[in-house]
């Protein structure tokens, strides 16, 4: 200790200069890459690069590269797989690439043959098999494209100014320090999977692990160091950096790269810091992102002690190599052979590079803008002939009315149902609006049932129908017995002694377990939900609305006022002010699937990842109730006596509807359900032809071997604000979030303004998570199901151990391994109405700004004066 | 052909699993692996591994025995790697592969031995040979050798590694970078072979107490760490994996109490049980609905054990395995206990209706009556084999049950609030806590330590 000290007193000076603010604002700025991923429990979809949205696209995707080291952008195999489905069309491909390389038309002679560079990248894409990439893979021409890419790595200049003192992957350093730091972020964020855990955790984790790390195998100056590090981690990381002498000039990209080393683990800390805060479970362990940059520091100085700097090797230009890569490839598709490719001259190569590079860094872009511009023609031309056979129709009343959520996968259901009669949909966002915390007596949970950009301001309990109190007392009753029996299994498998005899006895019933599952998995779950039907009797619940205030934040129930607020509001979003049919259904969706950590990831992201049943109950309420329904009169929106609203759930893995509590009101629905049924047929054969494998949605629902439930919100591209005219009957393959929007029923734009600054927001969300998931899914999404691996009950690692695995899997987005289902692209917001209110809004709102101008998404208005598509433009 | 291969009805029941298993995990696999690019290599490599474990438990000749082994083991590292250019996978292999190499060696030396001495190649006739006390005892350098217990160190130290006995637990708990399907397979199957290798090789040991409890210590220290190494693991493969290395280890401990059936029954039953929690491993998670208060836990405590003995004689009287024999069966019958109690105590405590609790009473003793029956059809039908030999209670026995049954006792009241931890010192709670997490954690190289390493 004696040995440190003097070098302690001489710092203690230096670091009072200092603050914990000044510390809290360098975490901040460093970690603006750094975007929340939410748990598994209540999976959200949201954009991996936030933070760089206030750059334009092109340029957010260079920095990426840079700081991700990743690719942001679809290459060629993704090209391909949109051009086998339609996606992408060789004309608008050609049509782009003219207009954005100069010498497109070019041809020219290399190794005597002549290469036109249209034929070039053709091939390029057109050929794009995988077994290309294993043969420049093969170890020979893999040491051979090294090589040439060495000898001139002055192509792409990099400055790498900062550099982590643990940056090569390849050292013990590296491999020490990042092991160590996930097995305690793995220890410290364990919500309940391990028995016995990490003790301490309420003093953080910098705290907890300067109490442990003491114990593990360490020398004894190691151990020094430890303990010679301040209690607080704002301190600690300021006096770490001195030691590891960071420049000061440095300290913010220094701190940015060790955010960026780990990207899961950081976003993950980063949404428990700005979502999760007052939460239980941060009370039990405390997230920081600045006890995971102190322990990462203090890891990196101890370790450095251990294994000496590994020498500075000449930093190999990736960049270059991959460019070198690609012509190789590119080159066997056009029809070298890889004798050929031996036989390359270098000063050849380098004249070849010169013609490439343009094309090489903007081929991205022109794939994905060509991909864009196919689907975009694709929808326009549905929709143009709609415009321009529009007549006015004659009003008739339709047999019901459904209010959908605004997911992609509603639009699939809403023409399946529309095409069984007389019906009429809308579009809304699936909370309907209401800003509620749902505590359902079903699960005995509480959930923010709104999306995650609201917080929730009423409480609403649940109660029993009256007539039903019998069965709820029964079901109580044995629901305990269960809960105490899960609770017993559970003890029996993870006591001593006791998990030994355990699964001896077991074993035969789960062998049969097993063999049921597999063999007949809708039988076994039909009979489990008999068995637990007759044991616990399935009661439906209806939401307590009496308002009382109980606390400031929450209310609980809804008060008067704000219910009629929320009736209004919701009828006037979705232009729903007339004709009311004799049933109005709100229909919320949720997933039913097994064995599936990403389940939540297939529910209703406008419900904060859960299901939208309980939102629809609240609403149908609201709706039903006489007083709200006379408040609503002196609006101008006169409801008739006979219309009753429905609650309905849909579930979007077998598409079936169930209504809730039908029975309160003397309603024949008979009709209607039967062509709920029927559209359930409808769609769930529509659905079938976008899988590999035959198996149908109501197995797929229950088959805990299936990796591909449903497909969520893949394929997303497209958000149509319009009346449902427009896309009526038209086949818009579930690509398409629906939101019913009637211009002139919204005079002064107020409706649209909510619209845009929050369903589409959130759409935005949507989109870019599955874009990224897709082009890249090893940085972006979480890899294959196969190898995943549940850590904590809330998130998931790729095998032993590894960085956690955020995004969307493998599984989620692609058919195959090398198949993308998702096609990747940036969403575009189509939006019936004037051309100057949309405008306004844009300008008034900066988020709007921000995302339309750097062309984060793209906004085409349909002028319903001229009736032609006038896309904004920055 | 008769040399070649063996069916006796314990070898006929381990077909059956192995294969049951096997067809499991194929049939899994069909969706779970659909679209990935390695589905067709997968189902040729699980197709041979299975026929090669089958062949290893049906196996009398000696070299034949070897081949299957090897070949066995080989197609498992294979089937583990499945994505090559994931380096983390490739060096689980690797580190697999390392281990059994060292097995494939030792178990050629044993066989090599046996054949060079005995110049005979079938497992009976081997062991006819064998029986004779007698037989091959050599003095060298003045240390009495005898060759039957050195070819028993050698197949001791092949069973250890292939059942992942400490100190060999480090491939099998470092092995979560294989697909799903490929870990249900290997915890249902291959790391049995220790177990079954054992079985093959008995008349070598089951005759000698000394050697009995050498193989019930080892057993006993792999189900402690293994068990304990279980509970502070905060991913799901990884907690099953270091469970399975628990019961492979409580496996041990059940042939050395001198009951090879009563250990094979075990290898099955976990087998179809791990299958399950592996294949199910992405249920974890969903919330499960949990009863968390507690009521009056010492009373109940004490009604539990009351009725645990109540069941226990059911157990008893139904299986022919009693606490008052007097030999290992006692043992045996201690976890038996123990696991009823369990049941009953976490039932009792956690629920107050009085129904409920004659309910739990009355379905532990039926329970307790048809396992008893299991035992007891077991036993029986293996009695022919001669692989039963009780024996003596002797020191380690007790002291390794005492830890069990303290462990078991002091988790239980603590989950009842009956004893806090900070009632012991911080520091060995954390000591404890570190080295459960050391030990239980995957090899360095094995785990995917930078993002951009994954590959699918």
């Amino acid at each position: 200790m004696s040995v440190d000290k003097p070098i302690m007193i001489n710092k203690s000076i230096d670091l009072k200069k200092y603050s914990r603010e000044f510390v809290e604002n360098l975490v901040s700025q460093s970690s603006d890459l750094i975007a929340p991923a939410w748990s598994l429990k209540n999976f959200v979809a949201s954009n991996p690069l936030q933070g760089l949205e206030n750059l334009n696209f092109e340029r957010a995707a260079s920095k990426a590269h840079d700081y991700f080291h990743a690719k942001i952008l679809p290459d060629e195999l993704i090209a391909l797989n949109a051009y086998n489905k339609g996606d992408l069309e060789l004309d608008v491909f050609n049509e782009v690439f003219t207009r954005r390389i100069s010498n497109f038309d070019d041809s020219f002679k290399f190794a005597s043959r002549d290469i036109s560079l249209k034929d070039f990248i053709h091939n390029s894409i057109l050929k794009s098999d995988p077994d290309y990439q294993s043969i420049v893979e093969k170890p020979k021409l893999f040491k051979f494209i090294n090589q040439v890419s060495l000898s001139n790595d002055s192509f792409f200049a990099k400055q790498a100014t900062v550099k982590l003192v643990c940056h090569d992957k390849s050292s013990v350093l590296f491999k020490s320090v990042h092991s160590s730091l996930i097995r305690w972020l793995e220890r410290f964020y364990d919500e309940g999977q391990a028995s016995i855990e990490m003790p301490d955790r309420e003093k953080g984790l910098f705290g907890a692990w300067k109490e442990l790390a003491l114990l593990k195998n360490l020398t004894k100056e190691q151990k020094n160091i430890i303990r010679n590090l301040p209690e607080d981690s704002s301190e600690a990381i300021v006096e770490l950096l001195f030691e590891l002498e960071v420049k000061e000039e440095d300290w913010e990209e220094y701190l940015r790269l060790s955010f960026l080393a780990l990207p899961g683990w950081t976003s993950y800390i980063k949404w428990k810091v700005d979502y999760q805060s007052g939460t239980s479970f941060n009370k039990i362990a405390p997230p920081s992102l600045m006890d995971y940059l102190a322990l990462r520091l203090a890891l990196e100085r101890i370790f450095g002690l251990a294994h000496a700097k590994s020498k500075d090797k000449t930093p190999q230009n990736f960049d270059y190599r991959d460019f070198v890569e690609w012509i190789f490839k590119s080159l066997l598709k056009i029809g070298f052979s890889e004798k050929d490719l031996f036989a390359i001259n270098l000063n050849d190569l380098n004249l070849l590079s010169e013609k490439l590079l343009e094309l090489y860094l903007n081929k991205g872009m022109v794939y994905l803008e060509s991909i864009e511009n196919t689907v975009n023609n694709k929808l326009q031309s549905q929709i143009s002939t709609v415009l321009q056979s529009k007549s006015e129709s004659v009003v008739v009343r339709p047999e019901a009315q459904m209010v959908f959520c605004i997911d992609v996968r509603s639009e699939a259901f809403r023409r399946a149902i529309e095409a069984q009669g007389n019906y009429q949909t809308f579009g809304y966002a699936g909370f309907f609006g209401l800003p509620i915390r749902y505590n359902s007596l079903e699960t005995n949970e509480a959930i923010d049932s709104c999306p995650v950009l609201i917080k929730p301001k009423h409480n609403i309990c649940e109660e029993s129908f009256e007539d039903k109190l019998q069965d709820k007392f029964k079901k109580d009753k044995n629901n305990s017995f269960l809960k105490s029996i899960n609770r017993a299994f559970k003890d029996l498998k993870v006591n001593f002694a006791s998990i030994f005899v355990f699964s001896e006895a077991s074993g035969l019933f789960y062998g049969l377990r097993i063999l049921l599952k597999t063999l007949l998995p809708k039988s076994y779950y039909q009979f489990q939900n008999f068995i637990t039907s007759k044991f616990i009797p399935k009661i439906h619940y209806q939401p307590i609305l009496n308002y009382s205030k109980s606390s400031e934040v929450c209310t609980s129930g809804i008060s008067v006022d704000d219910q009629f607020t929320y009736a209004k509001n919701a009828l006037r979003m979705i232009g729903l002010t007339d004709n009311f049919a004799p049933f109005v259904v709100f229909c919320g969706h949720g997933s039913h699937t097994v064995n599936n950590p990403y389940a939540s990831a297939l529910d209703c992201g406008a419900c904060g990842g859960s299901h939208g049943g309980p939102n629809a109950k609240v609403i149908a309420k609201i709706l039903n109730s006489k007083l709200i329904r006379e408040m609503i009169l002196n609006e101008g929106i006169e409801i008739p006596s006979d219309t009753v609203f429905l609650a309905a759930q849909h579930n979007t893995t077998d598409d079936s509807v169930e209504i809730f509590s039908s029975a309160e009101y003397d309603v024949d629905l008979t009709k209607l359900k039967n062509d709920l049924l029927n559209a359930k047929l409808l769609n769930n054969l529509y659905r079938l032809k976008t899988f590999s494998s035959s198996n149908v949605p109501d197995l797929r629902s229950n088959d805990w071997s299936e990796t591909r439930p449903e497909w969520g919100l893949a394929g997303n591209s497209s958000f149509i604000i319009a009346p449902r005219w427009l896309s009526f009957t038209r086949d818009l393959e579930a690509r398409s979030f629906l939101h019913s929007y009637e211009y002139d029923k919204d005079l002064d734009g107020s409706v649209l303004e909510t619209i845009m600054t929050a369903p589409m927001i959130v759409t935005q969300w949507i989109n870019s998570q599955y874009y990224f998931s897709t082009v890249n899914n090893i940085h972006f999404g979480s890899g294959s199901k196969i190898t995943q691996n549940v850590m904590g009950t809330c998130a998931v690692v790729q095998g032993n151990s590894s960085d956690l695995m955020h995004g969307l899997a493998l599984q989620s987005v692609n058919t195959s391994d090398d198949v993308n289902y998702h096609t990747p692209v940036r969403i575009t917001n189509y939006i019936y109405a004037p051309i100057e209110r949309v405008k306004s809004i844009i300008e008034k709102h900066e988020i709007l700004r921000k995302l339309v101008y750097n062309s984060w998404i793209k906004v085409v208005v349909i002028d319903p004066e001229t009736k032609s598509f006038c896309p904004i433009f920055p | 052909m008769n040399n070649l291969l063996n069916f006796d009805l314990l070898t006929n029941i381990i077909l059956s699993l192995v294969a049951l298993v096997s067809i499991f995990v194929a049939l899994f696999s069909r969706n779970y692996l659909a679209g990935d690019s390695n589905q067709k290599t997968f189902y040729l490599n699980l197709s041979i591994t299975t026929i090669s474990v089958l062949l290893v438990v049906c196996a009398n000749n000696i070299w034949f025995f070897l081949c299957a082994w090897i070949c066995a083991n080989i197609f498992l590292v294979r089937l583990m790697i499945h994505k090559k250019k994931w380096i983390s996978a490739l060096e689980t292999g690797k580190l697999a592969l390392g281990n059994f190499i060292l097995g494939f060696v030792l178990l050629f030396i044993a066989i090599f031995t046996i054949y060079h001495f005995t110049r005979l190649d079938t497992f009976k006739e081997i062991f006819i040979v064998f029986s004779n006390q007698d037989v091959f005892i050599f003095d060298i350098f003045g240390f009495k050798i005898v060759l039957k217990q050195l070819i028993f160190l050698l197949i001791l130290i092949v069973a250890m590694i292939q059942s992942a006995q400490i100190p060999f637990s480090s491939w099998l708990l470092s092995s979560l970078n294989s697909p799903t399907p490929v870990s249900a397979f290997m915890h249902a199957g291959l790391v049995n072979g220790g177990g079954i290798i054992l079985a093959k090789f008995s008349p070598l040991f089951l005759d000698q107490p000394s050697l009995l409890t050498l193989i019930f210590i080892i057993g006993s220290v792999t189900a402690l760490f293994g068990t304990s190494a279980m509970l502070v693991q905060a991913k799901i493969k990884n907690k099953l994996a270091a469970s399975t290395v628990g019961q492979m280890g409580f496996m041990f401990m059940e042939i050395g109490l001198g009951l090879i059936p009563v250990a094979i029954t075990h290898l099955i039953m976990h087998g179809f049980f791990k299958a399950y929690l592996f294949l199910s491993s992405g249920s974890s998670v969903d919330r499960v609905n949990l009863a968390k208060k507690v009521y009056n836990p010492i009373l109940n405590f004490i009604f539990a054990i009351l009725f645990t003995l109540v069941a226990t004689m059911i157990f008893s009287k139904t299986s022919g395995f009693s606490i008052f024999d007097g030999d290992t069966r006692v043992i045996q019958c201690i976890f038996i206990m123990l696991t009823i109690a369990q049941f009953i105590f976490s039932c009792f405590v956690t629920n107050n209706f009085l129904k409920f609790k004659i309910g739990v009473v009355f379905i532990a003793c039926v329970l307790a009556g048809l396992y008893g029956v299991s035992v007891d059809f077991f036993e029986k039908i293996t009695h022919e084999l001669e692989l039963t030999k009780f024996q003596e209670i002797n020191f380690f026995h007790i002291f390794f049950t005492s830890i069990f049954v303290f462990l078991w006792l002091f988790n239980n009241l603590h989950n009842a609030g009956l004893l806090v931890f900070k009632f012991l010192p911080g520091s060995l709670k954390n000591f404890v806590y570190m080295k459960l997490a050391a030990y239980s954690e995957p090899n360095l190289n094995t785990i995917t330590v930078s993002r951009g390493d994954y590959r699918y």
